[in-house]
């Protein structure tokens, strides 16, 4: 147990907890609340929380522990979970974030309510809570690897401790105090990690990288330190994580929510700048990280879970380990906030507002969020217990969203005919689980296809014919409604 | 090792922008 880092990383997580979010509880204490003001910030956040937010958001489990769990496997090429973010952001900054704010809606199921009904809107609030939740618990298991590389202890124990922090992270003032801190653990995070990379190398024979790179060369893996790969690895990870990234968080709860929280559509705009080289580029020091720890024996007998955060924890000098992994934590907890924040905010305002409690005050909402933020977070800690392998866990939830993201394109820019949008979701979710639970891949000799592609290929052929064939209203953009929707928010601004 | 995997990335990702920049630079003049 390295008693003197934990202490370390539990003083800065109680510090920026306790501290920051008391006195952002002070300050919001002393205003009025507005509506939405505990899940959006009152929709003020200036433009580098906003990207930061955007690039930290998604920067969790999976950036972290997941490359450093496939880069063991796949090499090099584990960087393309990163790079799918980077053009994910790229689409969100000058595109669907954009049309999601100018709805002025505050879930992503509301969009879909307003284009297609009610039961699209609830068909895709339970999944995407679903996905969203799943999510969590692979956040959970992240956290659990974090405390376990610093104690010793098992990763289920950890999760356990690590949630409880999680839920004192996103209790005390919800949005805004995301915003904020995420700034802060941005700069110590990407700090930490330059000058781990640094460090590390003078661990290593010759003060460089060159023996982890002699290690795969002279064992015939050349590939591993490729970001291409091989065509094989290229098909089925970097253009497989690519669809299930790009066409799934392009749509999800978790980057619309920063987008709906800035002041302008510019500001998302120029965020793009800052957000994709930021999460882009962390894949790099991941990816070298998780190689060299391959190759050094006493951290590979650890497994591909737990060798690279242990490797750091005791070749790095204990400032800087306690550093990197204090601000590690921390990152994952931001995603694990907005993760059990989101679905918190679907159940709030979908179900128990919408169906059960039409006239819930902003009060009662908050706090029937944060009851929910509790519950979701312990069944989390219970999945986490199962330990999957992170990015394909990552891939597999992710391809659930394929079909939310084309429906509601279709629907602001084409046709909206709920019975196409319900057809093509059930279709595509039938086909992804038919892909995922029987022998159907062997059968058809596909076994290394990715669900996401699948999903994709369902849903564009259902959704293409469906709309060429049925009649509908018009794309909502082109609609006379939205026409006055724009006028009456202009309107609203100007009082 | 570490050099060519970072400028590579960095490679990359500039394209990545350059070409996201482009298509909806395109589709702003289309609908102009």
């Amino acid at each position: 147990m390295n008693t003197g880092i934990l202490i370390a990383v539990l003083i800065y997580e109680v510090v920026i907890i306790l501290g920051v979010g008391l006195w952002l509880a002070k300050r919001s204490a002393s205003r009025p609340h507005q509506e939405g003001d505990f899940a959006l910030a009152g929709r003020n956040l200036p433009m580098p929380v906003i990207a930061i937010t955007l690039a930290l958001t998604v920067l969790g489990t999976a950036h972290i522990l997941g490359i450093f769990e496939l880069a063991w496997f796949l090499g090099a090429a584990a960087v393309w979970f990163s790079i799918a973010h980077v053009i994910l952001l790229v689409m969100v900054c000058l595109s669907t974030g954009l049309w999601v704010r100018r709805l002025g809606l505050t879930t992503v199921p509301e969009i879909l309510d307003l284009l297609y009904g009610r039961v699209t809107r609830l068909i895709v609030s339970c999944t995407m809570a679903g996905v969203v939740f799943g999510i969590l618990t692979i956040e959970t298991q992240g956290i659990g690897i974090i405390i376990s590389s610093m104690t010793g202890w098992s990763i289920r124990n950890g999760a356990v401790v690590g949630a409880i922090l999680g839920i004192c992270y996103v209790v005390f003032a919800g949005m805004k105090e995301v915003g904020w801190l995420n700034l802060v653990n941005a700069i110590v995070m990407y700090l930490g990690l330059i000058l781990a990379t640094i460090f590390l190398a003078f661990r290593l024979p010759g003060g460089n990288y060159d023996s982890v790179a002699e290690y795969y060369t002279s064992s015939g893996n050349d590939f591993m330190l490729s970001i291409y790969g091989t065509p094989e690895i290229f098909f089925a990870f970097a253009l497989g994580t690519t669809i299930a990234v790009v066409f799934s968080q392009g749509i999800n709860q978790m980057l619309m929510q920063p987008c709906m929280s800035a002041d302008s559509e510019k500001t998302i705009r120029r965020a793009l700048w800052i957000a994709a080289p930021l999460n882009g580029m962390f894949g790099v020091f991941a990816v070298v990280i998780g190689l060299t720890a391959k190759t050094v024996p006493e951290f590979a007998a650890l497994g591909p879970k737990v060798a690279a955060t242990t490797m750091l924890v005791n070749y790095l000098p204990p400032w800087l380990a306690a550093l990197l992994l204090a601000s590690f934590l921390a990152a994952i907890l931001s995603t694990f906030a907005m993760t059990s924040l989101a679905p918190a905010t679907i159940f709030t305002v979908d179900i128990y507002k919408n169906l059960y409690r039409p006239k819930a005050t902003e009060a009662d909402m908050a706090r029937v969020m944060r009851i929910m933020i509790i519950i979701l977070a312990v069944i989390a800690m219970t999945v986490a217990a199962f330990l999957p392998p992170i990015l394909a866990a990552m891939n597999w939830l992710f391809s659930w969203l394929v079909p939310v993201f084309w429906v509601v394109v279709f629907g602001l820019f084409w046709k909206r005919s709920s019975a196409v949008a319900v057809t093509t979701l059930v279709a595509a979710w039938i086909a992804n689980s038919a892909w995922s639970f029987s022998a159907l891949p062997q059968m058809l000799n596909m076994a290394d296809v990715p669900n996401a592609y699948v999903t994709l290929a369902v849903t564009l052929t259902v959704g293409i014919i469906g709309n060429l064939m049925a009649s509908g209203r018009g794309g909502f953009f082109k609609a006379a409604e939205y026409r006055s929707r724009l006028n009456e928010q202009a309107a609203a601004t100007a009082e | 090792m570490f050099w060519s995997i970072f400028i590579d990335s960095l490679a990359l990702i500039l394209a990545i922008l350059a070409v996201g920049w482009l298509v909806a630079y395109l589709i702003h003049r289309r609908s102009q």
